[in-house]
Formats: structure tokens, C-alpha cells, sequence
């Protein structure tokens, strides 16, 4: 008897004292019960504060068969949420035949929500979402990103940003009954949700939306595949404009579109490509830093140059004879490119190249950034041909990003700036501002300025005559290269680029714009060039930049 | 040590008289709970009917930051540059700007910076460029002398 007495102590002992708390929490567990209260996603601003993203409540209405007297109301359901879903009665009856629960609608406003919320329908439920609203509609998608259904960014400044941008999900912990149901009155506690942040960008919807009316016009004239421009301030590294083409519209995106990555990708930032003779700017800086060529340099140029067992020609197959840099520049002479790189050395040249950012991730808050390829002299594959086919573009690989950054530091006097899409950060718990940031100094400001009056002695001179804006001193280059396919090169895919910052004597706009296979010419002068001037010149116009000289 | 005695009607006096003080004490106690108990159940409801107040206000406001936010973006849709140069060129006929002047209230431009320092290009030697011009047909003689296709 004692013995048992005992035993049942001891099991006691142990239920109250040793698993006290298994046991309290399986019992909370129980009859506490919790939902999320998801927090509204922050809104992503253009640089004047317009919101190109902006998240709005709206509702998902969903018809619960198995609710007390809702299969018996399925006619009077069909017929009262009919005229306020704007749907046919037939449609709603024939869907609420379901078995499972069923979704009737989704993205329902708020005050159609209260009026089928006052209807009391046994078996409807309202289910609050949060739903992305672009009132700029498409403009600046592929930047901008977009969320997927579980309201996670996907691509992006969504995806870039998501912790910041999704807030802090919010909790309601409930006593409920047996079925689950919440008690009225019961014990509540709500742990509120805490908003996500706005991003203000340093987009411009102006000049972002003439890139984009540009771009589209170039690809459907010369019937190209895809393109990006660049929009960027030498002087801060901010982005002003980013175009990517060809693009998915966020404001109807298809989840399941099978092309949706290649339509939802930023390929300013993410495409690898062969910069060809645009490249030639980067070349004339290492070789005018390396102190071995001045601006009074000389050459011979016969239209082609020995490289080993290999002859690298003129992309036209002329002779240039005796020409200078100017020349150079002006007849993007691939001779004159070598005798350069030659000139400057591998150490000198590839610690230049390596110092503009080239096969460098530029900003590690651009998760989708991809880093250029340069194959270095210490690689094992590299060979004295490489130095040649570098110095005129090819053989190396660069993002549109970095290719624009390059340049904007010589813009900016030779500081290489960090480019930048979030000029600030509207927290429910401060504003967070970023400032512009030099990541290094790559060439003197000496050089700079040396090859910023080549470029403009030799735009001038007609090197790139579409690209010319009267009234202001440009200084550019023009681009064709050509598309690696298997061993070589192929003889029908091009790449026509143009690279150029106005105005020359105090640049506020970098502008790149690259137009991938275009099917009528190939040439950069022809493809990219025009838009490169009609972006130009309607930024100058948006920002009242007047003019230094008088127009010829 | 002195006993004091009572006589006995006094005594019954005092007795009589406790129980006269301990049930009024017993009635106050009564009314003073029940006192209580009214306030705080008054004071219960008072906090049960500003708690539903609360979150009636609370909603409330939700609802109206909502309605806010929706509004901000109808007026973000309408002044969207799409619907602005729509409304420009239908309603208003205005055209786009071709040429632009620029006014200069000083009455002069700004001095373009020094041209570069440049050496000018020798004249290319007509002979020596023609021969250079025929650099393919040297090089494909090159090439089939040194046996490559």
C-alpha cells in the first residue's frame, strides 16, 4: 500500500516538478494560438521622391465549403459577390461547387471588402494582402525587381534590399477553444509589426524614361536583340538611369513565363561582354599614367601589327601611316592600340586596368553584380597577344557597370567612385543617408585631363559625328565589337557601343549605351552613337547645363 | 493585583454593545464591499468598453493611413510622366521643345579649356603608305612561303 502510495508520489513529483515546464508549454501550446500580422513592404522612391514601388492592403476572397450552412448558400453567395467582383453569377456558383476551399478573387479593395465583409456570407473569408502598385508603371523594372508570391524579393532592388524593404512580421498570440477558435475576450497579445523601410534611389524618372523611349527606338530601328544604357553622375558614382532591354513589366509579370529570367535580369550589371575599341579610352590612360607616352606620342600605323605568330590588322583594313594620338582615338586604330599597350608594358597596364575596377565587384549591396574577367600576366594562359588584343577590348570581358564606372573616373579627374543605386534609407527608426564614397585614385588628375582633350580634340575632328550635341564639348568612343563564338569570333553578331561624358570641361553625365546585334549595321557610329546624343542632350536640356561654345 | 467586578446589568450593557459594534462593523465591512466591488466592476467595464474604444480607434486609424496611402498613389498615377505628356500633347497640343536657348546674363561663354598638346602628323610618305596598303598580299606571300594555309 505504501509502496504504491510511494510510486504515485514519485510519478507526481515528477509530472508537477521535473517536466513542469514540457508539459506548461505543451498545454500554452494548446489553447494559445498565433497569426502573423505580415508588415507593409516598404516603398521604393525615385531620387525626387515619387514612388516607382508602393505597397497597397488589398484582400483574396475565398469561399470555405465546410463552414456551418455555406454549401447551402452557394446561390446566395454567387448572386450577392457577382455584381461587386464584377463577375458572372454562373462563373461564382460554378466555382463554389468546389469541395476544398476555393479562391473566389484576389487583390480586392479595401471598401469592396467591407461591403462583402457587411454581407455576412457564411463561408467567405477575407484574407488581407499586401499588393506591389507601380505608378510609373513599367519604367525602371529590371532595377527595381520584383516580389514573388510569398511577398520575398526576387531580383533587383527588391532582392538587394528585402530584409530592409520587408519589415519585422508581427505576431497576435490567442487563447483558443477546441476548434481553434479564437476566445472573445480570452488572453490576447499582440506583438506589433514594424514596417518595412522606404529606399529613395538615385534614379531620375525623367532622364531613366527618355533612355528607355532611346533605347526602344534604337533596338526596334536596327532590329537588335537586347541593349542597356547607363545613366551616371562622374562626380558621385550615382546612378541616374539604368536601362535594361529587353524587359519583363513588373505591373504583369508572369511567374511562369519560362523566358522570365532572362526578362527579369539587370543586365547593365549582370551581362559579360567584349568592350572593344570603347576600351581604347582605358588603354591611352595606363599609357599616358605609365610616364613612357606623352600626348606628343607618334606612331606608324602600315594596318596591321605582328604579334608572335599572329597579325592583328585595322578593323578596316587600312594604313593609317604616321599618327598620333588624336588619330588614335579618331580612327580607333587597333595598331595604335597595341603600339600603346606595348609601349605602357603588362605591369603598367594590367595594374591600370586592375585599379579601374575591371574583374571587381564595384558594390557588394548589388547582389546580382557580376564581375569582369581579365586574365592577368601571372595566369598561366597568358600570352603577349593578350596584352595586344586587350589593349583594343578584346580578349576581356566587362559589365556595362563597370565599363561606365571606368570611364566616370576619368570624368572625375581619375577617383574612381562607388556607384550607387539607394541615395537614402527612410526607417520607421531614422533616415539612413549614403554619401558618396571613393573606392581609389586610378590615374592623376594630369592624365585625366590629358585624355579628356584627346577625346574631345578628336570628337571634334569627327571621330563619332552622330554623337556630337551642338554647343557642347563631348568626349567619347565609339564601339563595335565583335561576339566570341567557339574558337573565334562570329561574322555576323555584333556589339555596338558608345561610351562619352558631357560636358567635357566639367562632365555631369557618363553615359554609356550598348546595342547587342543589331541586324541592319553594325557600327557603334550609326547604332549607339544617336542615342548616346538624344540622351545627352535632353539631360543637359532637364538639368538647365547650358552650353560652352557656340554652336557650329 | 485588583479583580474589578461588574454588576450584572452593566455587564449585559457592554455585551449588548459589542454586538452592536461588530455587526455594524460587519455591515460596513458588507457595504464597503459591495461599494467596492460596484467600483470595481464600473471601473472593469469603464476599461472593457475603452479597450473596444481602443481598438475600434485603432482600426479607425488604420484605416485612414490606408486610405492615405492609396490616395498618395493615385496622386503618384496621375502625376506619372506617362499620363503627364499624355494630358501635354491630347488636351494642351503642346509639342515637344526642339530648339533651346540658353540665356547668358553675363553676355559671354565661359573659356574652353586648352586644346591638347597634340604633335601634329607628319605627312605619311605616299610611297611608304602605298607599299603598306599592299600589307595583306606581303603577308599572305609571307604566310604561303612559310607553308601555312
Amino acid at each position: 500500500m505504501l509502496g504504491g502510495l510511494g510510486v504515485l508520489a514519485g510519478r507526481l513529483v515528477y509530472l508537477q516538478v521535473v517536466e513542469h515546464g514540457r508539459f506548461t508549454e505543451l498545454a500554452r501550446s494548446e489553447q494559445l494560438g498565433k497569426r502573423a500580422i505580415i508588415p507593409r513592404r516598404g516603398a521604393i522612391l525615385a531620387v525626387d521622391g515619387h514612388p516607382l514601388a508602393i505597397s497597397l492592403q488589398t484582400y483574396d476572397v475565398y469561399f470555405y465549403p465546410r463552414y456551418p450552412g455555406a454549401a447551402d448558400a452557394r446561390d446566395r453567395i454567387a448572386a450577392e459577390l457577382a455584381p461587386l467582383l464584377k463577375r458572372p453569377v454562373d462563373e461564382l456558383r460554378t466555382q463554389t461547387l468546389s469541395d476544398g476551399p476555393v479562391l473566389l478573387a484576389s487583390g480586392v479593395q479595401p471598401e469592396t471588402a467591407a461591403k462583402i465583409s457587411a454581407a455576412e456570407l457564411p463561408g467567405i473569408v477575407l484574407d488581407p494582402k499586401w499588393r506591389r502598385y507601380y505608378p510609373e508603371g513599367s519604367l525602371a523594372g529590371p532595377v527595381l525587381g520584383f516580389i514573388g508570391r510569398d511577398a520575398q524579393g526576387l531580383s533587383g532592388v527588391e532582392a538587394d534590399y528585402d530584409p530592409l524593404l520587408a519589415g519585422k512580421t508581427g505576431w497576435v498570440y490567442y487563447e483558443r477553444d477546441a476548434s481553434g477558435e479564437e476566445i472573445p475576450l480570452g488572453f490576447k497579445q499582440v506583438d506589433p509589426p514594424i514596417d518595412g523601410a522606404d529606399l529613395v534611389l538615385t534614379l531620375d524618372r525623367y532622364i531613366q524614361r527618355v533612355a528607355e523611349a532611346e533605347l526602344d527606338k534604337a533596338l526596334k530601328a536596327h532590329r537588335a536583340d537586347s541593349g542597356v544604357v547607363i545613366v551616371m553622375d562622374p562626380k558621385t558614382g550615382a546612378l541616374l538611369a539604368v536601362v535594361s532591354r529587353p524587359a519583363a513589366d513588373p505591373t504583369k509579370l508572369d511567374l511562369n513565363d519560362p523566358n522570365l529570367q532572362a526578362l527579369i535580369r539587370n543586365r547593365a550589371f549582370t551581362d559579360l561582354y567584349e568592350p572593344g575599341s570603347t576600351f581604347k579610352i582605358i588603354t591611352l590612360a595606363a599609357a599616358l599614367e605609365s610616364g613612357r607616352v606623352d600626348t606628343g606620342e607618334t606612331y606608324y600605323c602600315p594596318g596591321y601589327v605582328k604579334v608572335g605568330p599572329w597579325s592583328i590588322w585595322m578593323w578596316n583594313y587600312t594604313a593609317l601611316g604616321p599618327a598620333n594620338l588624336v588619330d588614335f582615338i579618331r580612327y580607333s586604330c587597333n595598331v595604335g592600340a597595341v603600339h600603346l599597350a606595348r609601349r605602357t608594358g603588362p605591369a603598367d597596364f594590367y595594374r591600370v586596368v586592375r585599379d579601374f575596377g575591371f574583374a571587381e565587384r564595384l558594390n557588394p549591396e548589388f547582389r546580382s553584380e557580376v564581375a569582369g574577367q581579365v586574365k592577368l600576366p601571372s595566369d598561366s594562359t597568358w600570352s603577349e597577344v593578350d596584352l595586344a588584343t586587350n589593349a583594343f577590348g578584346q580578349a576581356l570581358s566587362v559589365t556595362p557597370l563597370e565599363l561606365t564606372t571606368a570611364v566616370a573616373a576619368v570624368a572625375n579627374g581619375g577617383l574612381l567612385m562607388r556607384p550607387y543605386l539607394v541615395k537614402e534609407i527612410r526607417a520607421p527608426d531614422g533616415i539612413r543617408r549614403f554619401e558618396p564614397t571613393v573606392i581609389r585614385r586610378v590615374i592623376s588628375e594630369e592624365t585625366a585631363r590629358k585624355v579628356t582633350n584627346l577625346l574631345v580634340e578628336a570628337a571634334n575632328k569627327g571621330s563619332s559625328p552622330t554623337a556630337l550635341i551642338p554647343g557642347y564639348r563631348l568626349a567619347g568612343k565609339t564601339g563595335t565589337a565583335q561576339v566570341p563564338e567557339g574558337d573565334g569570333y562570329s561574322r555576323t553578331k555584333f556589339i555596338a557601343s558608345y561610351i562619352g561624358y558631357v560636358p567635357a570641361e566639367a562632365p555631369r553625365l557618363v553615359i554609356l549605351v550598348k546595342i547587342d546585334n543589331p541586324k541592319d549595321v553594325p557600327w557603334g557610329t550609326t547604332v549607339a552613337a544617336p542615342v548616346f546624343r538624344e540622351v545627352a542632350s535632353k539631360a543637359l536640356a532637364y538639368y538647365g547645363i547650358p552650353p560652352t561654345e557656340k554652336p557650329r | 493585583m485588583a479583580v474589578i467586578t461588574y454588576p450584572r446589568r452593566r455587564q449585559a450593557a457592554v455585551a449588548g454593545g459589542a454586538r452592536l459594534r461588530v455587526g455594524g462593523v460587519l455591515g460596513f465591512l458588507l457595504i464597503s464591499a459591495g461599494v467596492l466591488g460596484l467600483i470595481s466592476l464600473t471601473l472593469s467595464t469603464l476599461v472593457t468598453t475603452q479597450g473596444y474604444e481602443v481598438r475600434r480607434l485603432q482600426a479607425e486609424r488604420a484605416r485612414w493611413t490606408e486610405q492615405t496611402f492609396r490616395l498618395e498613389t493615385e496622386i503618384s498615377s496621375l502625376r506619372s510622366l506617362d499620363r503627364v505628356e499624355r494630358e501635354a500633347r491630347t488636351r494642351l497640343k503642346l509639342t515637344e521643345a526642339k530648339d533651346r536657348l540658353f540665356v547668358n546674363p553675363a553676355g559671354a561663354l565661359p573659356p574652353p579649356p586648352p586644346p591638347p598638346s597634340v604633335r601634329p602628323t607628319p605627312e605619311p610618305d605616299a610611297l611608304q603608305l602605298a607599299f603598306d596598303r599592299l600589307a595583306w598580299l606581303r603577308l599572305l606571300l609571307q604566310d604561303v612561303a612559310a607553308g601555312l594555309p
